[in-house]
């Protein structure tokens, strides 16, 4: 069995597929994709991080939570983040041989570049998130980013990447949110109600396993320590 | 009668002004749990408010929007640069801190973009660099089309 083929049979996960994780403030959407990465890292599949939202630095903190190696897994040559947050909002660019600076939002040809750069670096099919396409649209707008999604998802398919796309729920109107959810394969929804966690399909194609899996459990995100 | 904070003389209005930005910052920042997602929106914020002010006033360009600006207390501006890029050298805007080195001028930045807009009818972003050489609380603005 290759290992593609088990991070789909055990996470769940379809390889190749570009799944919307939408959902309010704090429902779990990024620390199911932190879930995710672990799982697909522990495969020895690659993981490319857009950080629009926070530092890669923050990520990688909240990836150790999980238990995940990051030097080893640097040197390793598995993580690329693509930096689009801390040179716009804090002025200065990060020097990290696993990060790809990008100066600003407005430059999505830059990114585009950078998304390339980071699956050349890297081997093989792996996990693509981006966090957030909800700060994305805020930035630019529904016509602008639905283009640059389909792009992204176009070429990262193509490669077998799984595309985890970070959308908060009541952020936008609900036309560009369905618009958001159009662009996607598939669709899950992450909510909270009565303080558990609860995930739920929104839209197909997911395996069966992955509905036994995570529908009405908090069990994914009940492993960070 | 004025004000001060962190050395900064202020006007009262001027004062509750950036102290109200200053806390509408922190209130974003805690709510959407992330800067980044803090930034965008109090950025979308200026954009919007930029487009109407852009729309009411009928600006034809975009000197006439800074001299607004500057009139309304918002900032004063050094240096203005047209072109396939805006560029603005403003010191003392109203979300100006003195002392600090990071781009805070969130909603300047987006009202700047959304003048832009209006008058291009195109999509711009600005971004926000530190400009030293001017003074410790400028900024300089590049006001640019959004590249896909």
């Amino acid at each position: 069995m290759t290992e593609k083929k088990s991070a789909e049979e055990s996470v769940g996960i379809p390889i190749g597929v570009p799944i919307l994780l939408y959902g309010p403030v704090g429902s779990g959407k990024t620390t199911f994709s932190l879930r995710m990465a672990k799982e697909f890292l522990g495969r020895n599949l690659p993981l490319i991080w857009v950080c629009l939202d926070e530092s890669p630095l923050n990520i990688r903190k909240k990836l150790s939570y999980f238990g995940v190696d990051n030097e080893n897994l640097e040197k390793k040559n598995l993580v690329r983040y693509v930096d689009v947050y801390t040179e716009y909002v804090t002025g200065k660019a990060l020097d990290e041989p696993y990060v790809l600076n990008c100066s600003s939002v407005s430059d999505l040809t830059e990114v585009n570049i950078a998304l390339n750069t980071a699956r050349k670096e890297l081997k093989g099919g792996g996990l693509l998130v981006v966090d957030s396409v909800s700060t994305l649209l805020l930035y630019t707008n529904a016509d602008i980013c639905e283009k640059f999604l389909r792009i992204t998802t176009g070429r990262f398919k193509s490669d077998d990447y799984t595309g985890l796309f970070i959308l908060q729920k009541g952020m936008h109107s609900a036309e560009v949110e369905e618009t958001m959810k159009m662009i996607a394969d598939a669709v899950m929804g992450f909510e909270v109600d009565k303080g558990s966690w609860k995930v739920s399909i929104i839209k197909k194609p997911l395996t069966q396993k992955t509905a036994k899996l995570l529908i009405g459990t908090g069990n994914v995100l009940s492993e960070a320590k | 009668m004025r004000f001060y904070i962190d050395n900064k003389k202020m006007k009262p209005d001027e004062l509750i002004a950036n102290e109200i930005m200053k806390n509408l910052k922190e209130a974003l920042e805690e709510v959407t749990g992330s800067k980044g997602a803090a930034k965008a929106i109090a950025n979308k914020i200026g954009k919007n408010l930029g487009v109407m002010l852009a729309e009411k006033n009928k600006f034809r360009t975009m000197k006439e929007a800074i001299s607004f600006l500057e009139k309304n207390g918002l900032m004063t501006v050094n240096n203005l640069k047209t072109g396939e890029e805006i560029e603005v050298v403003a010191k003392n805007t109203v979300e100006s801190v003195p002392g600090s080195d990071l781009p805070l001028c969130w909603f300047i930045g987006g009202i700047l973009s959304g003048i832009a807009e209006k008058l291009e009818s195109e999509t711009y972003l600005a971004r926000e660099l530190k400009c030293p050489e001017v003074g410790e609380s400028a900024c300089r603005f590049i006001i640019e089309r959004i590249r896909i």
